[in-house]
């Protein structure tokens, strides 16, 4: 059989993503994905010092960068939640939490490799280490990213409002 | 006939797939994250720039420090650490010293015997002010230094219950500073052997051996809620590191195992007792 070079899941049967069962398995992955960042956008902007001073245990960044890394991870699982629980930007909301879980990932394997045993920073007041639990959690989540990716059509999306076509899966 | 739209992968009644016209036109989900994913960096560093100049309780950086509440001053603790203290400002009703010729009466209405009693009455009050005043201020400047050391104190033992809370390992510096800082309430276990233990300890430390625990866990649990430093004889010893694998495995959450043991510790001269 012969299989063209441009084939891929989602353009061969772009019907698929606007399958029923599919949009409801995006809405799904959207708000538990959602659910994640904003629990722990919130716990991270509430203590914010704590969480500067967990990124430095990590001994990665140099410690006058953990407030800025603490600042800017904060605010950015803040923004990814939001847009995933309002259905906009998704693929982009999805693509960022995405590069975010990686940089967890590397950050956490890497505090594996070198023997710390550090809180791992993901939630506030959670005295969860690093280790593989952290990193399975971390995978899964990355596997619901890379699905929202292709297959961000979903109910309840801010783009429905008006019509917006972009996001259709071809 | 030939289908234009039919390609050679196509089941009879399945739908048409896109031509390679249509799907050439059309931008891969990857693209179409890229472009979205790009704005929102941007939005985000926004977002977070805006927050750091501005919010108050921002982490601290090295260049910019803020103290809610008001202005700061720079004030040098005993230690010779330099912190920020609020500004203080004296009480309204601190006395002021006065010009003692503000004071006299007129000199065309009065003798030269009440002058001079009331020159020297003026002098005694005035001294007496004076003496208050610098009372009162070195008063408030042991408020000041009390305020900073106490807040050196507080961030000293955040940082190190936070070392319990991380389960870390530490250094011949930070397990002193957790032996000088006794409201911390640390808890001292020496894994070495009995005899060992004997010969020299870190004081007030309690005797575990790391091979034995087992069978004293009756002894340990009360202590599974406290803050524990497990050593051993430093070096290549390893008995503190199976200590407190132990107590974390029977559930103790803040145990931190200073590595340097009695090897180091004595090394610096700090005491051991018998």
């Amino acid at each position: 059989m012969n299989i063209p070079l441009n084939y891929s899941l989602v353009s061969s049967n772009p019907d698929l993503a606007e399958h029923p069962g599919m949009r409801t398995l995006s809405l799904l992955v959207r708000f538990a994905l959602g659910g994640v960042f904003l629990i722990a956008a919130i716990g991270k902007l509430n203590s914010l010092t704590t969480f500067a001073g967990e990124i430095a245990n990590y001994g990665i960044l140099p410690e006058s960068w953990s407030a800025v890394a603490a600042v800017s991870i904060a605010w950015s699982e803040m923004v990814i939640a939001v847009l995933l629980y309002a259905g906009a930007a998704v693929r982009g909301a999805a693509l960022l939490s995405g590069a975010l879980l990686v940089t967890f990932l590397i950050a956490i394997i890497s505090a594996m490799a070198r023997g710390l045993e550090i809180g791992c920073g993901c939630f506030a007041g959670s005295d969860q280490t690093v280790g593989w639990p952290k990193v399975i959690e971390d995978v899964a989540l990355l596997a619901g990213s890379i699905f929202l990716v292709y297959f961000p059509r979903s109910w309840a999306m801010v783009g429905d409002l008006w019509g917006r076509e972009e996001d259709r899966a071809r | 006939m030939n289908d234009p739209h039919q390609t050679q992968w196509r089941e009879p009644g399945a739908p048409a797939s896109p031509t390679a016209v249509e799907q050439a036109r059309v931008p891969s989900p990857w693209g179409v994250a890229f472009h979205e994913a790009r704005l929102l960096v941007l939005f985000v560093a926004l977002i977070a720039t805006t927050y750091m100049i501005f919010a108050v309780d921002a982490p601290n950086l090295a260049y910019k420090r803020r103290v809610p509440g008001g202005d700061t001053t720079k004030v040098e603790t005993p230690q010779g650490a330099v912190v920020d203290s609020p500004l203080v400002s004296l009480p309204p009703d601190t006395p002021v010293v006065v010009n003692p010729a503000d004071t006299l009466p007129k000199v065309d209405t009065v003798g030269s015997a009440t002058l001079a009693a009331a020159a020297d009455s003026a002098r005694r009050a005035n001294d007496k002010r004076y003496r208050d005043s610098v009372e009162k201020a070195r008063r408030v400047q042991s408020t000041i230094d009390s305020t900073a050391r106490a807040l050196e104190v507080s961030a000293t033992q955040s940082r190190l219950e936070k070392l319990f809370v991380d389960n870390a390992e530490i250094n011949t510096e930070t397990a002193k500073k957790i032996f000088d800082m006794k409201q911390l309430g640390a808890i001292w276990l020496d894994a070495r052997p009995e005899h060992e233990f004997d010969e020299g300890h870190i004081p007030g430390a309690r005797n575990f051996y790391a091979e034995q625990w087992r069978s004293r866990i009756p002894e340990l649990l009360p202590l599974s809620r406290e803050k524990i430093v497990v050593y051993c004889g430093g070096g290549e010893c390893t008995l503190s590191h199976e200590l407190a694998e132990g107590l974390r495995a029977i559930g103790f959450k803040r145990v931190v195992v200073y590595t340097g043991g009695t090897a180091e510790w004595s090394a610096k001269k700090y005491p051991l007792v018998k």
